[in-house]
């Protein structure tokens, strides 16, 4: 799937991932969405508490008003609650899975209503720099797999991924804010996405929770 | 299936990160999940929410905090005073009775990570409402609406046939057969093979109809009625609630007795694509 040969982070992908499992920095017994699919209320306080922040800063990428936002958080977390007994922890984390969710409702909503007229655009000083983007970026231990995949990838690349998936910059936004031709954008999203979704992956053998 | 994205060509990998990044219409959305490995487009998708945790974290304002979780509760509460035998109901017992209320198991061997319309297995991270515009509930097709849409379609000079393509949904994996339809004539019919058998009280089959001709038509498809499936070969008469124009995508939900205002493609089953 890789493209032919570039040096670098292309080649050093290939049979590599990241270490840790998806749920090493959350013990099994301090899951949240099995107890969640059990019934227990307590468990959807908890996780409106800790996760909250999260939802909340990836529905803020995208709408300024906040009664929308907590509609929008409000739908999220509604749905996680449908399916939390849908989790596997062998596949992916608990944050993960809800912000997976959270991205898949606030691209809908995205659909549903279109960017106010003179919505600002990240500057690309911003993320400029010898390490564009990085710095600027939440690097909790639940992100570090993610922090370690962003950092293979190159400068220009990262920065693309980091506007796109993490600022939730639409394609022809960030191309105006860097000034890449639309096409580059593209490559950059489809081929800096396949090698952090690469790197993600869980290892063949490693220890499922 | 390997659930491995590793063999997509260059044009599928672009749609899949047009996909995660928010750069693709509904309907588009739906063909791309109706063509991929659904495990592999979810793995795709997971690892761009994996990247999101990168997103710096604000504080919930706290009277936000409050109102977003009063209004998590009263929904709570209101699943669960729905009654027994609610589609509510069946799908939170849907370990043991499974969705369709019959009974039907899932498939372990391919449980999703994330479940919601639309993701891996059950297409259920699709987390999109549709909006009917004016739906009403509707009994299953009887034999002679089918062979009065039969009709109408013999008669059509647009008349067009279909074929169902998997949304990802496990329910629907056996699931195979045609949709019929002429814009024309504003009548249809759909033929299921292996469509699974649902309880009515539990679940019914719906069916929404994207219109081309309508504005924001991703958002608004047209109720094309509910129905029940008989085993082994179902065929049912479509009821188009409103005229479609020009209908550019048929969709086959699963939603509780009597069908829904408002989708939350939990159950996105089949679709079929018109070129």
């Amino acid at each position: 799937m890789l493209s032919a040969s570039q040096g670098g982070p292309a080649e050093s992908l290939a049979g590599a991932s990241i270490g840790g499992s998806m749920t090493d920095t959350q013990a099994q017994d301090d899951l949240l969405l099995p107890r969640i699919a059990r019934g227990d209320a307590q468990a959807v306080q908890q996780c409106l508490e800790r996760f909250g922040p999260l939802v909340w800063s990836l529905a803020r990428k995208l709408m300024r008003d906040v009664a929308t936002i907590e509609d929008l958080v409000q739908e999220i977390f509604i749905e996680v609650w449908k399916s939390a007994g849908r989790y596997d922890a062998t596949r992916a984390s608990e944050a993960t899975f809800i912000a997976t969710i959270a991205r898949r409702r606030v691209i809908d909503r995205r659909r549903r209503i279109s960017r106010a007229p003179g919505e600002e655009v990240i500057e690309e000083g911003m993320r400029g720099g010898d390490d564009p983007g990085l710095e600027m970026v939440d690097v909790r231990d639940e992100a570090r797999r993610a922090h370690e995949a962003l950092k293979r990838l190159q400068p220009e690349r990262r920065k693309v991924i980091l506007m796109s998936v993490v600022d939730g910059l639409t394609h022809q936004e960030i191309a105006t804010a860097t000034g890449m031709p639309l096409g580059t954008v593209k490559s950059h999203i489809r081929r800096g996405l396949d090698e952090a979704s690469q790197l993600l992956r869980p290892r063949q053998g490693e220890g499922r929770s | 299936m390997s659930g491995s994205f590793a063999g997509w060509d260059e044009a599928t990998l672009q749609r899949a990160a047009d996909l995660v990044t928010g750069e693709l219409t509904l309907e588009q959305e739906l063909e791309l999940r109706s063509t991929v490995d659904p495990l592999a487009l979810e793995e795709f998708e997971l690892a761009a929410g994996e990247l999101s945790l990168l997103v710096p974290r604000e504080d919930v304002p706290g009277d936000s905090a409050r109102r977003i979780e009063a209004g998590i509760r009263l929904e709570i509460q209101r699943s669960a005073a729905r009654p027994q035998g609610s589609h509510a109901a069946g799908r939170r017992s849907a370990a043991a009775r499974g969705p369709l209320g019959q009974g039907a198991p899932r498939s372990k061997d391919a449980r999703p990570a994330v479940s919601t319309v639309g993701l891996g297995w059950a297409l259920a991270l699709v987390l999109l409402s549709w909006i009917v515009l004016e739906p009403t509930l509707r009994s299953a097709s009887t034999t002679d609406q089918v062979a009065a849409a039969d009709a109408l379609l013999a008669s059509a000079s647009d008349a067009i046939r279909l074929d169902w393509a998997h949304a990802g949904d496990p329910l629907a994996a056996g699931a195979t057969g045609e949709v019929r339809w002429s814009n024309e004539a504003g009548a249809g019919t759909m033929l299921f093979q292996g469509l699974p058998v649902n309880d009515p009280a539990e679940a019914q089959y719906q069916l929404w109809i994207f219109d081309g001709t309508r504005p924001d038509s991703s958002a608004r498809p047209v109720d094309g009625g509910v129905f029940d499936a008989t085993g082994g070969e179902t065929r049912v008469a479509i009821d188009a609630r409103l005229p479609v124009g020009e209908a550019t995508l048929f969709a086959v939900t699963l939603e509780r007795p009597g069908g829904v205002v408002v989708s939350d493609r939990e159950h996105l089953l089949l679709t079929a694509t018109v070129d």
